[in-house]
């Protein structure tokens, strides 16, 4: 069975919010070359700030950006704990995303699940701009098109070409004069707030924020980036941020195509894991084939010189 | 000549007070002058990568001070010392970053001493002067100036690492074993371009070597280190007279030593 148009659709539009996922963790994960498991708690972080801010009445908007800067401060606790106190990246990971879930219930109002059924949406407000079975897709991809574009802004400044080297090489990045503890700062800042808004975004586009939803979102998030990367490649910059942004909307295709053939909703953390292994086995084989198509051109060009 | 760098007894002890303690560098006092290229030989473990490690900040020392070009620099750390010194490491992947273009790299190292902010990493100008600057090289870098580093060969790393840490003319350039990886051809290679570094415009050099025929004919004045001293330091006509086979038994004297 092949899902319908309308799921088809609704995967397109919860895709463009995990692209936002998996650009955050294209920060962490490649460019800066560091396992951050933050990112389970720092999407909740967003997801309660949004929430919280929304059902008072403040514009969605200014919520989703609250939730950036919760992430964003989730992100920037586990460097310090890293780069200050030695912590190793992902222990001090595990520790932000531990303490996040007491930080994110106090946020809530110590409620483990803040509906927003009543409260206004950026998703209604574009609800009422555009037929409403678009919309939601419209709104995500404006948002995504403006993230990718700024990254990709950043990424190549002076400031974006010293944070991409210090997760190549760190002796190097030193040795040119940069400081790489305030490099790993400001990216696991900037990739967690990527992360918190993601979780603000879904939290209005699913009408609702749970203390439990972050289980498994570094996961997706990686499975994305991996995903993009074997089906859409890494040659350039701007072709990785796209790359990765695409395997977000493939994931979530996938999961939902996975329901139709009669998996059940339960089984979705299985799927995910199931997906992240393929991935990175596929990846595995796509190195494995471009050295033996390397290997292959040698070979050939050996005999025709012959 | 002024004093550029001067090392004043200089200690540097790994695992102090554990049963593996090891006095890396015993009170070394060194001096060098504007202009200076020393060549530093020693056996392993004689101290010598330390001393150029202390010198950039990487290692912190634990007693005495290094003073370059009268501005103390034993607090400051390794980040903070990079503006006045360029380095090249023995290990070829460790000098560029291998997921960024060669033009990237240069960009990297060409705004060392400048702000690092959200100005353009690079600009048409900078692609223009690292094209003709890298034609010097004679190594065909300036026609792959979009290539990832990762596709460059070990020589061509070094010779590239060597430039961007020349590039900004800094006032110490520190080379650790720089051609030990290297294949003879590209040594050699690479072993000129530094000359061509070291002379214009005149950098004061620190290289550590191996290979003992490099450090006759290299530079200016050689030291030779053992146990963490620095036991020999010649140049000018005593330089000039000193042979492959004189320091071999300077060597051999060392080694039998450590053997027994």
């Amino acid at each position: 069975m092949i899902m319908t148009f309308a799921a088809f659709l609704g995967s397109l539009e919860l895709g463009m919010v995990y692209a936002v996922l998996a650009l955050g963790v294209f920060l962490s994960f490649r460019t800066l070359n560091m396992p951050d498991l933050t990112v389970d708690g720092s999407i909740v972080t967003g997801m309660a700030i949004s929430a919280v801010m929304c059902a008072g009445g403040v514009n969605p908007f200014l919520a989703l950006i609250g939730a950036a800067l919760g992430g964003a401060a989730a992100g920037l606790v586990t460097g310090l704990l890293h780069t200050k106190l030695k912590i190793q990246a992902i222990l001090a990971g595990i520790l932000v995303m531990l303490a996040a879930y007491s930080v994110n219930l106090r946020i809530m109002g110590k409620t483990p699940n803040i509906p927003l059924t009543k409260s206004i949406t950026v998703y209604k407000m574009a609800d009422e701009l555009l037929p409403s079975k678009y919309a939601g897709i419209v709104l995500g991809l404006i948002i995504l098109a403006l993230i990718i574009v700024l990254l990709y802004l950043f990424l190549e400044t002076r400031l974006g070409f010293v944070f991409r080297a210090t997760g190549d090489n760190e002796d190097m990045v030193k040795a040119c004069g940069v400081s790489c503890d305030n490099m790993k700062l400001l990216g696991l800042a900037l990739s967690n707030g990527l992360v918190g808004l993601a979780g603000g975004m879904l939290a209005q586009n699913q009408g609702f924020a749970d203390i439990n939803s972050g289980t498994g979102m570094m996961v997706i998030g990686l499975a994305s980036v991996i995903l993009g990367e074997v089906i859409f490649g890494t040659r350039t910059l701007i072709r990785r941020l796209v790359a990765a942004a695409l395997g977000a909307v493939l994931y979530r295709i996938l999961l939902a195509q996975a329901l139709y053939v009669g998996m059940e909703s339960t089984d979705m953390k299985l799927v995910s894991a199931i997906i992240v292994v393929i991935a990175l086995t596929l990846g595995l084989l796509g190195e494995k084939s471009s050295k033996l198509t390397a290997l292959s051109a040698k070979f050939l060009k050996g005999r025709v010189q012959r | 000549m002024k004093n550029l760098l001067e090392l004043k007894g200089v200690t540097k002890i790994f695992g102090e007070g554990t049963v593996n303690e090891k006095v890396a560098l015993e009170d070394i006092n060194l001096t060098l002058a504007e202009g200076d290229f020393v060549t530093v030989i020693g056996n392993n473990g004689a101290g010598k990568s330390t001393m150029l490690n202390c010198i950039a900040g990487v290692h912190n020392v634990d007693k005495g001070s290094i003073v370059l070009d009268g501005r103390d620099v034993t607090k400051l750390p390794e980040h903070k010392r990079a503006r006045w010194m360029g380095r090249v490491f023995q290990d070829p992947l460790k000098g560029t970053a291998f997921d960024m273009t060669i033009e990237e790299n240069l960009a990297i190292a060409y705004y060392k001493n400048k702000a690092r902010g959200l100005s353009p990493g690079i600009t048409a100008k900078d692609r223009k002067l690292f094209r003709e600057k890298l034609s010097v090289l004679e190594m065909g870098l300036e026609d792959k100036m979009t290539q990832k580093v990762k596709l460059l060969s070990g020589g061509q790393r070094q010779a590239l690492t060597l430039f961007m840490a020349a590039i900004t003319e800094p006032k110490l350039l520190l080379l650790d074993e720089h051609t030990a990886a290297l294949d003879p051809a590209a040594a050699s290679k690479v072993l000129a371009l530094t000359d061509k570094c070291a002379e214009d415009p005149k950098l004061c050099t620190l290289m550590i070597t191996h290979n003992m025929k490099d450090a006759l004919r290299h530079g200016n004045r050689t030291i030779l280190m053992k146990d963490g001293k620095v036991v020999m330091d010649i140049s000018g006509e005593k330089r000039r007279q000193m042979t492959v086979e004189n320091l071999i038994e300077k060597f051999s004297i060392d080694t039998d030593r450590m053997l027994l």
